[in-house]
């Protein structure tokens, strides 16, 4: 959990400094230096044009995280909003909304992706409102289910009777009580959002080289797998625990004893 | 006119659900005057959380009417509607559920005065301990959560929050069923004493006879959203006249 | 102070749990209970007190983790007496339901949802007996029949939802009873019930008793009243404690402190509007 914990924020730190101290040092092309293994000069070796791939990595988390987070943001307020209007309203508009949540889910999102981003063209803005577009269906049937419960309590009945309207009873009460579903939900979304910028860089259509990302290093390395297998395995590592170290978080957030540290008998 | 009418009249109150199909409450009447104790007794099943909802405004009746001297409060709208609002308490039966888990005691209690509209702390705050004061708590309890206090102390916590602003009827609903004995006869003193000063009527929605019959001035059996029996207590359980109201009596004293 | 021979014999039950520093925490500190052929008896305290872990230590029904030390010994006529704290997993088979039966509050947990009740209750006969399928099937009608349940094919057939809660509790009955054992444990078997079904209940409860021949009833409660009016003997418990124990012949007088303050609790005790002495 700890480690988890530091690695993230580990990863915070890099995706705000290192473009501000290792921006250059990321794209200065040394031939004489092309596909060094790791050593002592270049802590993971070198790229086929002899850039620092510990520098390339740093400053590529910026690309990475920051689609993760602005899609993981976008996907937790629509989320919230489809959600929570569906739990309150009832009747037509829940069915109705219910059934968007469906159709949203009948699309194979990555391939709805892959369409968006042909039409549009990639750009890091772009990719991070659609991850965050088919995203945050998750988070609506969240809300929504816990909405309905929380609205049967009886502190939410005692609330009605001094008079507040749905709006107070949902910012004063519902909203925050749902909230720790919904950041557990937030945390798992932004891992797969991780995932999801890698596979399209990988795939050459998310972030556009010579800006780095973990998705395009991993592509670069996959053409030279035989003789530089650094230029995988560190990005494909970086990735992989983020990814883990966000889960871990999230797993440890859903208990429900770090909700109620003194919960009754 | 307004000698004439009583501090809170139900009319043939009627409620069902499942398109009509299921009548859960039909043609419920009373009255109830200022000052007293109404006990509605009645099992799971009776009508009564209908009743208590119909009674607070959170459901509208399919058929009759609820009058506060002579209003049906459906028909306030704005500023009117929350001067009833005031009026009009309730305290529930889940100690820990009618409290919102997140809150501490002071803004629960606060939250009250905030939805009225006040805004000044030093007044809100001044409200809050008074409140407090009356349930008998200290004010260290100011800063606690629903998960940092017994069931009895969440209760009372209830009670002030009913009684933050100042109302002249508390619907009670089932306020000591989920409480231990002791813990019940605490909170029974408790609301007998707030009556005695503050004049204030309840309605006390049991399935428990040793309850109403502790506290009530009258009491109004339900059974399968039927009124089966009604009258002043002594009455009532002295000479109960309604096979249901004997079998209640026989099983529970 | 017991009437006839003594079944149960409970002597220095110490039942723990682990504390949250991994020290042991006490929730039954030493209780001493005996329960009498043909007895009813009662064992009445506050949430927490540990009745329910007093009953439930018997049979070794406790959550796991839950360590339990004393002695209970069950001495049934023409039966060796069995020590049941610490007995081996096939001696508490063979005294769970045949010797010592439950029945607990909500009787719709204690049905499986997607079984007929019938089958339940031929389920209970057939763990303590080697007869065939239509000899149980049998057995079980006429289990059903002694609750006094009004249409026992009926209910035979039927699923735990689409009887009535009252109803629910008498087929729980009748699969505790039907291996015949000499004492029931009643964990607030009324509690969930309607005064319909409360009272029928009560009223099996006590019949059976008559009926079986040498029925004992151990009944956990909340309700003073309840005990006062079915038992025999009340036990008081207080923090894992037996406060006291309370008889019939003395009318159920509480003398310490805490049995009174608790007895006094009761608002049926006081006039009605009047303050209660806690």
């Amino acid at each position: 959990m700890r480690g988890a914990v530091a690695w993230l924020i580990g990863v915070v730190l890099a995706a705000i400094v290192a473009p501000l101290g290792l921006g250059e040092v990321a794209q200065r092309i040394d031939l004489q230096a092309a596909l060094l293994p790791p050593g002592p000069g270049h802590w993971l070796g070198t790229d086929g044009l002899g850039r620092d791939l510990l520098a390339r990595l740093l400053v590529g988390t910026t690309a990475s995280l920051g689609v993760a987070v602005l899609s993981t943001a976008v996907a937790t307020i629509v989320g919230v909003l489809i959600g929570a209007t569906a739990g309150l309203a009832g009747g037509r508009v829940e069915r109705a909304l219910l059934g968007l949540i469906d159709l949203t889910l009948c699309f194979p999102a990555f391939f709805l992706i892959l369409a968006v981003v042909a039409m549009l063209g990639p750009g890091l803005t772009q990719i991070a409102v659609i991850i965050g577009l088919v995203g945050w269906t998750q988070t609506a049937r969240l809300v929504r289910a816990e909405i309905l419960s929380l609205k049967e309590r009886d502190f939410v009945a005692a609330a009605r009777v001094l008079g507040a309207g749905w709006w107070r009873i949902c910012r004063v009460h519902l909203l925050p009580n749902a909230s720790g579903p919904v950041i557990v939900s937030a945390v798992l979304g932004l891992s797969s959002a991780l995932l999801v910028e890698g596979g399209l860089s990988f795939l050459g259509i998310g972030v556009q080289p010579p800006v780095p990302s973990w998705g395009n290093l991993l592509m670069d390395g996959r053409s030279c797998l035989g003789v530089a297998w650094w230029m995988t395995l560190f990005p494909g590592l970086m990735i992989f625990l983020t990814v883990l170290s966000a889960n871990v978080v999230a797993e440890r957030i859903s208990e429900p004893s770090s909700i109620a540290p003194e919960g009754r008998r | 006119m307004s000698v004439a009418w009583p501090f809170l009249e139900a009319r043939e109150l009627s409620r069902s659900y499942v398109r009509g199909r299921v009548r859960v409450l039909s043609g419920v009447s009373f009255r109830l005057e200022r000052g007293r104790t109404l006990g509605i007794l009645g099992e799971s099943g009776s009508g009564k959380s209908t009743l208590v909802r119909l009674l607070l405004g959170l459901l509208e009746p399919h058929a009759g009417k609820v009058l506060y001297e002579g209003v049906d409060p459906s028909e306030l709208r704005g500023r009117e509607r929350r001067a009833w609002r005031r009026r009009v308490q309730a305290v529930f039966q889940d100690p820990a559920g009618s409290l919102d888990p997140r809150l501490s005691v002071e803004s629960s209690l606060a939250e009250p005065l905030r939805v009225q509209g006040w805004r000044d702390r030093r007044v809100i705050r001044e409200r809050v301990e008074e409140a407090l004061d009356a349930v008998e708590l200290t004010r260290a309890y100011l800063s606690r959560r629903p998960h940092q206090m017994s069931g009895g102390e969440c209760q009372r916590v209830a009670i002030a929050r009913a009684l933050v602003l100042q109302p002249e009827l508390i619907v009670l609903d089932e306020p000591v069923s989920s409480l231990d004995l002791v813990v019940q006869a605490q909170v029974l003193n408790l609301l007998l004493r707030l009556q005695l000063d503050k004049g204030l009527s309840y309605i006390l929605v049991s399935h428990d006879l040793k309850v109403i019959r502790h506290l009530a001035h009258d009491v109004l059996v339900l059974r399968a959203g039927q009124v089966c029996e009604a009258g002043p207590c002594e009455q009532v359980f002295g000479q109960p006249t309604h096979p249901y109201t004997r079998l209640l009596i026989e099983t529970s004293l | 102070m017991i009437a006839g021979r003594p079944l149960l014999q409970v002597r220095g039950l110490r039942v723990h749990v682990p504390g949250p520093d991994g020290r042991r925490v006490d929730k039954v500190a030493g209780i001493d209970l005996e329960v009498g052929e043909n007895e009813f008896v009662s064992i009445v305290g506050e949430s927490g007190s540990g009745k329910t872990l007093t009953v439930m230590s018997l049979c070794a029904l406790t959550p796991p983790g839950v360590g339990i030390t004393g002695s209970a010994v069950l001495s049934e006529a023409g039966r060796e007496p069995t020590e049941l704290i610490g007995a081996g997993p096939e001696v508490l088979r063979s005294v769970r339901g045949a010797r010592i039966a439950y029945v607990f509050q909500d009787p719709l947990d204690a049905l499986d949802p997607v079984r007929r009740c019938g089958l339940q209750v031929a389920d209970a006969y057939a763990a303590h007996s080697r007869k065939s399928r239509a000899d149980a099937a049998a057995a079980a009608l006429r289990a059903l029949k002694r609750t006094g349940l009004p249409d026992p094919h009926r209910v035979y057939e039927a699923y735990p939802h689409e009887l009535s809660g009252g109803m629910r509790q008498r087929v729980a009955l009748a699969a505790a009873l039907i291996a015949g054992p000499r004492l029931l444990v009643a964990d607030e078997p009324t509690t969930a019930l309607d005064a319909q079904s409360r009272s029928q209940v009560l009223s099996l409860l006590d019949g059976l008793r008559a009926d079986v021949g040498g029925l004992s009833v151990l009944l956990v409660t909340h309700d003073i009243t309840l005990a006062r009016k079915h038992s025999n003997r009340i036990y008081v418990l207080n923090s894992g404690r037996v406060e006291e124990v309370l008889g019939h012949e003395g009318g159920f007088k509480p003398v310490s402190a805490y049995a009174r303050r608790l007895f006094s609790a009761d608002p049926s005790a006081h006039a009605p509007r009047t303050r209660i002495p806690v």
